[in-house]
């Protein structure tokens, strides 16, 4: 298996069963940790200990009015809402495929004058993220 | 999107004015007034990811010719008015088409083109082009 440096132009993005990749431009998947200090009397450097992780999302993209399966049909009702998430960064067939329950937070539509309209939405994971690797 | 498709449905739309020539690809004859599709400046892939979308700069060249120099300014004028029955704008960005998702013609730039040896008073139509890469 050869591994390597990976292009993002094959990512794949799927939110509430609709797959919006040919709409999205850009992806930030975010996974962190809470960071507990544990320090105690007689060191000299600071200990810390992880807390609760937690899971974060932003998926930008070219507006499309498409119905039903266009980023704005499928992500403006989701505000407010919980959906199940899929990413891929490397991929259809290749690479992670990460799975979660994601809260979304934010729908925004930006347009200026003399470009397409482009769309972002933010999301929050709830609960973990299953990460399976093909065999 | 398909290059081929996206020209002649360039020229189909601009020959939906009066009187107006059209040629969907460059050719080394002019008989003015005339729009000639170019070749595009840029043909870009992967513009949303798995080529959702296909980005193309392309050019539509208007030719026109006069008995004197005001004749040649009113022929070219009405083809570079942003609105109205000969205006190219109006004519690509109203053109209905499964070729792309929108066609928006962004500036004209003013040029003397030489062709066949001749000099033409022209009109250069940059366009940009947004569809589906598959």
């Amino acid at each position: 298996m050869t591994m390597g440096v990976v292009h993002g132009k094959g990512v794949v993005v799927s939110v509430d069963a609709k797959d919006l990749s040919v709409y999205g431009t850009s992806c930030e998947y975010e996974l962190k940790a809470d960071s507990h200090d544990v320090t105690t009397f007689g060191n000299d450097t600071k200990v810390f200990a992880g807390g609760l992780k937690e899971s974060s999302m932003k998926i930008e993209g070219i507006y499309d009015d498409t119905e039903t399966t266009g980023p704005r049909a499928v992500l403006e009702p989701l505000v407010g809402t919980i959906a199940e998430m899929i990413y891929k960064p490397e991929g259809a067939s290749a690479g992670p495929t990460r799975t979660f329950d994601a809260l979304c937070t934010t729908y925004t539509e930006t347009a200026p004058v003399a470009d397409m309209i482009k769309f972002s939405a933010q999301f929050q994971g709830s609960g973990a993220v299953a990460t399976t690797d093909p065999p | 999107m398909r290059l081929t498709e996206i020209m002649d449905h360039l020229a189909l739309a601009c020959g939906e004015i009066d009187g107006l020539r059209v040629t969907p690809y460059p050719e080394n004859r002019v008989n003015p007034p005339q729009a000639m599709v170019s070749y595009p400046r840029r043909y870009s892939y992967d513009e949303s990811f798995g080529n959702g979308t296909e980005d193309v700069e392309i050019s539509v060249v208007v030719f026109v010719g006069g008995r004197d120099a005001g004749a040649v300014r009113d022929a070219l004028g009405q083809y570079v008015d942003g609105i109205g029955g000969t205006s190219i704008k109006q004519a690509i960005e109203s053109h209905i088409t499964t070729v792309w998702d929108i066609a928006h013609v962004m500036d004209a730039e003013f040029i003397i083109a030489t062709v066949a040896g001749v000099e033409y008073q022209s009109a250069m139509f940059r366009v940009r082009v947004l569809g589906k890469g598959k």
